[in-house]
């Protein structure tokens, strides 16, 4: 299992640890929408920081607040912002002479104009947090660059302007959902409308949780599965499988969950058509393909499994009909009596008709 | 005019452990509406001497608990039939979950509820992920805590509105470490316990899915977010007809469960089915246990408003398949059985006499 550590490896995880060290901290507040209350949540965050003693700035706010967060505004420092070309720029170098320990960054989302230190307002949130000053930020799901044609295509408008990496998002220590039902008073298709966004939003939060959590027992070296993340694992052989990895991609994709596909065969065997149909039909599906080569199916099955975490086996009938050893248990009683804690969906054989289709 | 009262509307602030700031939220989205001048009162409400939803609660009108004894010491539970006679436009109602002491008019707080309902008052009420009863294993699973206090999952389908209450388990674990949500060896006892980092984001991944999962649920359009975000339309277009095998045995628990909630992400129907042994008189005292153990599951299944039947017959693996068959059902769940030497595997036999048919064998969650 565990294999010896490659020094190289070493050195590039310790100067990794050591950057992460001096680097501040990046805390994210997500919204899906304007007017969810993400400003709010994040100064009022910052004032109550500031009241236990945190040495917290704003350097950056948006044009214009309600006289509730103008309250909470009274209490914090605010570092002016820069004005080039009539547009308001976070005052980077005034901030790195201030050295706060934690800045507020509201509207990560904008674009400076040209002529300023960066082109973007996240990217000078970056320089912040590689001085070593901590950033909470506010963002927009409709502002973040991948889930830009998502948004769009639900809106049905283009919105074009500024966007933010979902890198950066993700490579947040810690991101915060701020949810709220759409205003009652929004048109039933503005209802709709960000009602898809939310449902997008708490799902780009429940992945960097996920990512996150995977990181800290990995950190930690607990072997925990945590079951909160649904992750189906096809076993593809030589029969025709196509209801079975549609069926896999409908389950993974109804509970938002991960699809992978293993293929087990003997060492320098020979891919048949179906196998090679079989592989090609789970990669449109979106599964990650593992190809391993053994003889026994059970034991590397489930020691993937087991390694990645799956909390389903799916396989086909046809599977356990082969190769029977009437010496020995069939594969499916192994795979029942050793598949700890993994759900086994057998399907049926189907037909080879369905090549065709 | 004899008008029968308007179904009052139900919103749950959902968070995923003590002290995310549930009560907190929901106080202060009641003062916003008292504020725009709706009559609210707090109908139930645990302050848990946390100074922040104390001083928010004392702008509201709090309706008397009602103190009851049982064997010699007194409860307060929330005093459903004076808020009815009181009867405000909405009613905050604290810890949803909560499992009222014997004597009491109902069981559960989510039934003193749907009274509220049915009367016309609107209620806001809180709750953790963890007490959704479907979840109940995987919870298990996460944390080694039983909760015993669920809520049926139709319950919380019927609200017309879940909201996230988020918070970072940094943040909480920080709360926790101020002592902002339990006094100190409570605290410490808590960090040792529920409260590690990791139980505490398995558990708020979970409140986040479930949450973007009663969204999704609560879309009534086709969904184009579906679309761009992987959701696949079942190809055949016929509707999956979900069965759940119950047996005597404690797994049974957690197939009605986890077939329930398979069945639910999958908008499919969901059937459960029970064989008893032919002969239904006799037998000894291990066929009554038995047989009242299938009956406590059947009552289980039917309390999450899972369809149930129950067949008589001496082959429990041939008239399953056979009640699958008559039933066009596509997909059955079992559980594996407990090992017994020499015994043919059950699950393997329902396998080989129905090759028509998926057949899903769920083994128990470990820890």
């Amino acid at each position: 299992m565990a294999s010896r550590p490659d020094p190289e490896q070493l050195l590039r995880q310790a100067q990794a640890e050591e950057r992460y060290a001096r680097r501040g901290r990046l805390k994210i507040f997500l919204g899906y929408t304007a007017r969810v209350g993400k400003s709010y949540r994040m100064l009022d965050e910052g004032r109550r920081r500031a009241a236990r003693g945190e040495d917290v700035v704003v350097g950056a706010l948006q044009q214009s607040y309600s006289a509730e967060i103008e309250a909470i505004l009274a209490h914090l420092e605010v570092i002016p912002m820069r004005i080039i070309d009539a547009t308001p720029v976070v005052d980077v170098e005034a901030l790195l002479a201030r050295r706060p320990h934690c800045c507020l960054i509201d509207g990560l989302a904008n674009s400076n104009p040209p002529g300023s230190r960066h082109r973007e307002r996240w990217q000078d949130a970056e320089e912040l947090l590689d001085a070593g000053i901590s950033v909470i930020a506010s963002i927009n799901l409709q502002f973040i660059a991948e889930r830009r044609a998502a948004v769009e295509s639900i809106i049905g408008q283009a919105r074009g302007g500024p966007a933010v990496p979902e890198e950066f998002v993700r490579s947040a220590d810690e991101i915060e959902v701020v949810d709220a039902p759409p205003e009652a008073a929004a048109a039933p298709d503005n209802v709709r409308q960000l009602t898809e966004l939310r449902e997008i939003a708490l799902l780009l939060a429940a992945d960097v949780v996920d990512q996150q959590l995977a990181a800290y027992l990995r950190r930690h070296g607990i072997e925990q599965s945590w079951g909160a993340h649904e992750r189906i694992l096809l076993c593809l052989g030589d029969a025709p499988a196509d209801a079975m990895i549609a069926s896999g991609q409908r389950n993974a994709a109804r509970f938002h969950g991960e699809l992978l596909a293993v293929h087990v065969a003997p060492p320098r065997q020979k891919a048949s058509a179906t196998v090679l149909r079989n592989i090609e039909l789970a990669q449109q599906a979106g599964a990650e393909l593992v190809t391993i080569e053994a003889t026994d199916f059970v034991r590397p099955v489930l020691e993937l499994a087991r390694e990645r975490g799956a909390t389903q086996i799916f396989l086909g009938h046809a599977r356990l009909r082969r190769r029977w050893q009437p010496w020995r248990r069939g594969a499916l009683y192994r795979l029942i009596r050793q598949a700890e804690g993994i759900d086994i969906r057998i399907f049926p054989a189907e037909t080879s008709v369905s090549l065709e289709s | 005019m004899n008008q029968e009262a308007k179904r009052g509307r139900l919103k749950i602030f959902l968070g995923y452990a003590a002290g995310v700031g549930k009560t907190y939220r929901m106080l202060v989205e009641g003062q916003a509406l008292q504020r725009e001048g709706v009559d609210v009162v707090i109908g139930y409400f645990e302050p848990h001497e946390r100074k922040d939803t104390m001083t928010l609660a004392a702008a509201f009108e709090i309706v008397p608990r009602r103190v009851l004894e049982y064997r010699g010491v007194r409860f307060e539970e929330m005093d459903t039939e004076a808020i009815l006679r009181r009867h405000p436009a909405l009613c905050l109602v604290d810890e949803f979950a909560h499992t009222n002491v014997p004597g009491s008019a109902r069981t559960k707080r989510w039934e003193d509820v749907q009274v509220l309902l049915t009367a016309g008052i609107d209620v806001f009420t809180t709750m953790n992920v963890q007490h959704l009863e479907s979840l109940n294993d995987q919870v298990w699973q996460i944390s080694g805590v039983r909760v015993r206090e669920t809520v049926p999952d139709w319950v919380v389908a019927q609200a017309d509105e879940v909201v996230m209450v988020d918070l970072t388990t940094r943040a909480l674990l920080n709360r926790l470490q101020r002592g902002v949500i339990y006094e100190p060896a409570k605290a410490r006892a808590a960090l040792s316990n529920f409260f590690r980092e990791s139980t505490l984001g398995a558990l708020r991944e979970l409140a986040l899915r479930q949450t973007a999962h009663e969204v999704e649920a609560r879309q009534k359009h086709g969904s184009e977010a579906a679309a761009v975000s992987g959701i696949v339309p079942n190809v055949t277009g016929a509707r999956d007809r979900i069965l759940i095998y119950i047996s005597a045995e404690p797994s049974a628990a957690m197939v009605i469960r986890r077939g329930w909630r398979v069945a639910n992400y999958l908008h499919a129907e969901c059937h459960a089915v029970a064989v008893q042994p032919d002969g239904a008189a006799e037998g000894g005292r291990a066929r009554a246990a038995e047989r009242q153990a299938i009956e406590r599951h059947l009552a289980f299944a039917r309390s999450l408003r899972v369809e149930t039947h129950t067949l008589v017959a001496r082959d429990p693996a041939r008239a399953l398949v056979a009640f699958a068959r008559q039933h066009q059902i596509t997909q059955l769940f079992l559980a594996r059985t407990r090992h017994r030497l020499f015994a043919r595997d059950w699950a393997a036999r329902v396998v080989s006499l129905a090759p028509d048919i998926q057949v899903t064998i769920m083994a128990e969650r470990r820890r």
